[in-house]
């Protein structure tokens, strides 16, 4: 057993991951990455249930009856797996909405991505920062490509978690009514969360010994090579989240330049949406107008320390 | 010293019977018992029967298949036995020959080589040093003499009446054919006196360039092999033996059991003292999409607690990672050991060096093992990126903080010529076959205290060629406040050992991969040109600096003569006034009175 910091009494965790038409190997890899998680924790005290739910939002299941059974055969110290098809494109915000509501016995949720691959250590020091009452949103850091984004040394405080690999109070998240699925599908939904969890009173840690592992792949040069879609709902969610934290020029400056013939056609499609939403008054009530929480910087909702 | 001159004239002190001579000497009991016996295997002329007797002062005796021969050992008042050492009875047949005698020690001096078995006179020896307590002594024609084996290379074999490819040899040894047929009869050994010669007796034509030792081929050829195996001169092997538990194995080799089924050998040096970055080193590894890979940490110079340190982190791996770990210990040596350490344990067709502060893209092996199914045997290589990085503790966590973005610092493209100058490829961005190591003796060299991978990639891709495959696929950290090799070790020491390297590599033939030259030539040619338009400016600036100076002189010349001049035409100078005479305190005071007064 390690001297390191952790909770005083043993927990439930809660781990969500959506499945959207994702390689089995992958979620094979993090199931058996959370399954020795789990291990450690039952053994060293520091967790009485470890629970995971795999939603699918594919067209089709990934997963047969019997497919489950073998997993579960396969990893004993998760004391349920379970697994809900949505039968839709739910998106990550409504996805993990609905596996939230699935099950209410975790005392944390963690939302991971499906090809995230936790060190074996990295849930229980993302536990252990919320000893710290103040703390209601935690993220471990990503391999190979750290996040960019600032945060204090000594206590982690940042801006805001992305939900490739988080922690929050079950309670929480409830008491916030989760991610604000009316507005995002998915990207920017975690930004939201941690600025309505600042709002709350609450602090947003980066921890950088809590590590796990989120393929990126780089082109020869070193940058990120994000897909299509990525780009698209990236767009999309930027400009959402300008609109809903009070940033009105942004929202036209961004509108400007998706509208514009040099856009690509990925951004043509988010102002096309933003429109839409508009001229459909299902945009939601802004917030924030002091700007005092949500941190807008060159793009970005955070001081970035470097640029991928 | 023993007089060999008194002996048969084929007994000399450099030659297979005076090393034989020397390890009996060297192995047999202080306390030699008079009665003891000395069988004589394959005796043939029994050249030594006569050193035997009155060196050790034991009863020789000879045993043959050549009637002839036993009968002229029988003349010269020796006893002599027939047996057939093929004859798979041939145990039995040499205790009646012994019938109850003590048996001190054998010779088996070039026999076994004729023998179309020799399995059972191997396995016979093996009983009876095993019975009697007693030591042997065997000398068998080393067929991987440099002389054979560059001839064979160049298409070459020849017989000869005796020697080295004697024609009436049926079986041919190297010292690891050797050394698993004696394990297999039971027979260790535990002395050796070969015999050396840089010239056998099949160094001929004398004006083979292939054999000389002087040409370019040559030499190239005996530094690579002299990497690979210390035997190339070895004439004959000479071998003190005795008995041990017999480990039957057939006596050829199943090409199949030199296949391994595992592809890559991940070896990580660790101190124990960066243990976060160990953790962050081992979840790339357990998030690799292909897991064809076991992992070597060769922890080096730990103490108990560092050990633990890491023995914690290796059992927190899952289960499939952790069965695919192996701790390996060190307490000696210098960087390079635990790498070499970590090789010799190595299972893989391929190696990898992975420093336990290395991070890499989830396809690192899976980019690899792609690779290897075209080029397999060569170097391959990715692109390794550089990242800053430093230490940071969250809540009395210590993490590691990038500080910055990932970026391009070494070359997509590997150039052997261009490594001569700069190293290109960390390590974490190429792997090597694990054949290097283990049939060419490559190793990284211990006695350099920076550098050594460059130094051992430079001999690799030599003799493996490298493939490039153009991928990004590892980060190699750079630490901006902590101590790693780059701070540890002074400006003053990379120098020198980079002058070692290129020391090591002028000392012997450098072999290109195709397509070098014409970089080279390139390069070459656009030196020429740039030496002679160098030569070209000089000659102008000479002859710029030659009209400078001319001018000078003019210069000079002229305000000489206009200096002249004007002291010519000048007026006699006036004598100071009196306020210039005044001194300038007596000219402030007045002022100042002046001032007053006004």
């Amino acid at each position: 057993m390690l001297d390191e910091p952790r909770l005083d009494e043993p927990v439930i965790i809660g781990v969500q991951s959506l499945l959207y038409h994702t390689p089995m190997a992958g979620v094979v890899r993090m199931l058996e990455a959370l399954d020795n998680s789990s291990r450690i924790g039952q053994s060293e005290g520091m967790c009485t249930g470890f629970v995971v739910t795999l939603g699918d939002a594919s067209s089709e299941r990934l997963l047969s009856d019997a497919d489950l059974d073998e997993l579960r055969a396969r990893l004993p110290h998760i004391h349920q797996l379970r697994y809900h098809f949505f039968a839709d494109n739910v998106g990550t915000s409504r996805g993990h909405n609905e596996m939230a509501q699935i099950l209410d016995d975790p005392d944390y949720l963690i939302f991971s991505n499906p090809d995230v691959v936790p060190e074996p250590r990295a849930i229980w020091r993302m536990l252990a920062a919320f000893k710290d009452p103040s703390v209601g949103f935690v993220e471990a850091k990503q391999l190979p490509i750290e996040h960019p984004k600032d945060y204090a040394s000594g206590t982690g405080f940042t801006s805001w978690a992305t939900t490739a690999f988080a922690m929050t109070p079950r309670d929480l998240f409830v008491e916030l009514g989760g991610f604000d699925s009316q507005t995002f599908f998915m990207y920017c939904d975690d930004v939201d969360y941690s600025w309505r969890v600042r709002e709350a009173g609450k602090q947003v840690v980066f921890q950088p010994a809590a590590v796990v592992f989120h393929d990126k792949y780089l082109d020869t040069d070193g940058r990120w090579m994000p897909t299509s879609a990525e780009v698209r709902f990236s767009a999309e969610a930027g400009l959402l989240i300008a609109h809903k934290w009070s940033k009105p020029g942004l929202v036209k400056s961004i509108l400007r330049r998706f509208e514009s013939a040099d856009a690509s056609p990925e951004e043509k499609a988010a102002a096309r949406e933003f429109r839409q939403r508009e001229r459909e008054g299902t945009l939601v009530e802004q917030r924030d107008p002091d700007h005092t929480i949500g941190t807008f910087a060159k793009g970005r909702y955070a001081e970035h320390r470097y640029s991928l | 010293m023993n007089d060999f001159h008194k002996y048969d004239n084929e007994v000399q002190p450099d030659n297979k019977f005076g090393h034989a001579l020397r390890l009996l000497e060297q192995h047999l009991p202080a306390d030699l018992d008079q009665d003891g016996v000395h069988l004589d295997l394959a005796c043939g002329f029994g050249h030594v029967a006569e050193p035997i007797k009155d060196w050790f002062g034991l009863h020789y005796v000879g045993v043959d298949v050549d009637e002839l021969e036993l009968d002229q050992l029988r003349a010269r008042g020796l006893e002599a036995h027939a047996a057939d050492l093929t004859d798979p009875d041939v145990a039995e047949r040499l205790r009646k020959v012994l019938d109850g005698r003590r048996l001190v020690s054998v010779t088996f001096l070039d026999g076994l080589e004729h023998l179309t078995d020799g399995s059972h006179a191997l396995a016979a020896l093996g009983e009876l040093l095993a019975e009697h307590r007693a030591v042997a002594v065997t000398s068998v024609p080393n067929v991987t003499h440099l002389d054979v084996g560059i001839k064979t290379l160049l298409g070459t074999w020849d017989y000869t009446e005796a020697g080295l490819l004697d024609v009436t040899h049926v079986q041919l040894y190297s010292e690891k054919s050797l050394t698993a047929a004696l394990a297999s009869a039971g027979l260790s050994r535990i002395g050796r006196e070969d015999v050396l010669l840089a010239r056998s007796d099949q160094h001929f034509p004398g004006d083979h360039v292939g054999l000389s030792e002087a040409t370019t081929f040559s030499r190239y050829l005996r530094t690579v092999r002299g990497d690979a195996e210390p035997n190339g001169l070895v004439n004959q092997f000479v071998w003190a033996l005795t008995a041990a538990p017999p480990r039957p194995a057939p006596s050829y080799v199943d090409p199949r059991s030199t296949e391994t089924d595992r592809f890559l050998s991940v070896v990580m040096r660790t101190q124990g003292r960066r243990i976060q970055e160990l953790r962050e080193a081992l979840v790339c590894l357990a998030a690799q999409s292909c897991q064809d890979f076991e992992v070597l940490v060769v922890a080096h110079k730990t103490n108990a607690e560092e050990q633990k340190a890491v023995e914690v982190v290796i059992d927190d791996q899952p289960p499939a990672l952790r069965e695919r770990i192996r701790l390996v210990l060190l307490d000696h040596g210098q960087r390079s050991a635990p790498i070499n350490a970590g090789i010799e344990a190595a299972a893989g067709r391929y190696v990898a060096i992975f420093d336990d502060d290395d991070v890499v893209m989830g396809d690192w092996v899976k980019e690899f093992r792609d690779a290897e199914r075209e080029h397999g045997g060569r170097i391959l290589r990715t692109i390794a990126m550089k990242q800053g990085a430093s230490v940071d503790t969250v809540r009395g966590l210590p993490g590691i903080r990038s500080t910055t973005a990932p970026e391009k610092a070494y070359d997509d493209d590997f150039s052997l010529a261009g490594h001569l100058v700069a190293n290109q490829s960390p390590p974490i961005g190429w792997i090597f076959p694990r054949s290097l190591a283990t049939h060419f003796g490559l190793a990284y060299d211990d006695s350099m205290t920076t550098t050594e991978d460059w130094e051992f990639l430079l001999r690799a891709a030599q003799l493996a060629g490298v493939t490039d495959i153009g991928r990004g696929t590892a980060i190699y950290r750079w630490w901006e406040t902590r101590e790693s090799s780059r701070t540890a070790h002074p400006i003053d020491e990379w120098a020198q050992n980079q002058r070692e390297i290129e020391r090591r590599i002028d000392s012997r033939p450098f072999l290109l991969p195709p397509g070098e030259t014409r970089q080279l030539r390139a390069d070459l040619l656009e030196l020429t040109e740039l030496r002679k338009r160098t030569r070209q400016m000089q000659r102008r600036v000479t002859q710029l600096e030659k009209k400078s100076a001319q001018k000078q002189t003019q210069i000079r010349r002229l305000q000489r003569r206009l200096r002249q001049q004007r002291r010519a035409k000048a007026p006699a100078p006036m004598p100071p006034t009196l306020r210039q005479r005044l001194r300038p305190r007596t000219r402030l005071k007045a002022m100042a009175r002046r001032v007053r007064g006004s």
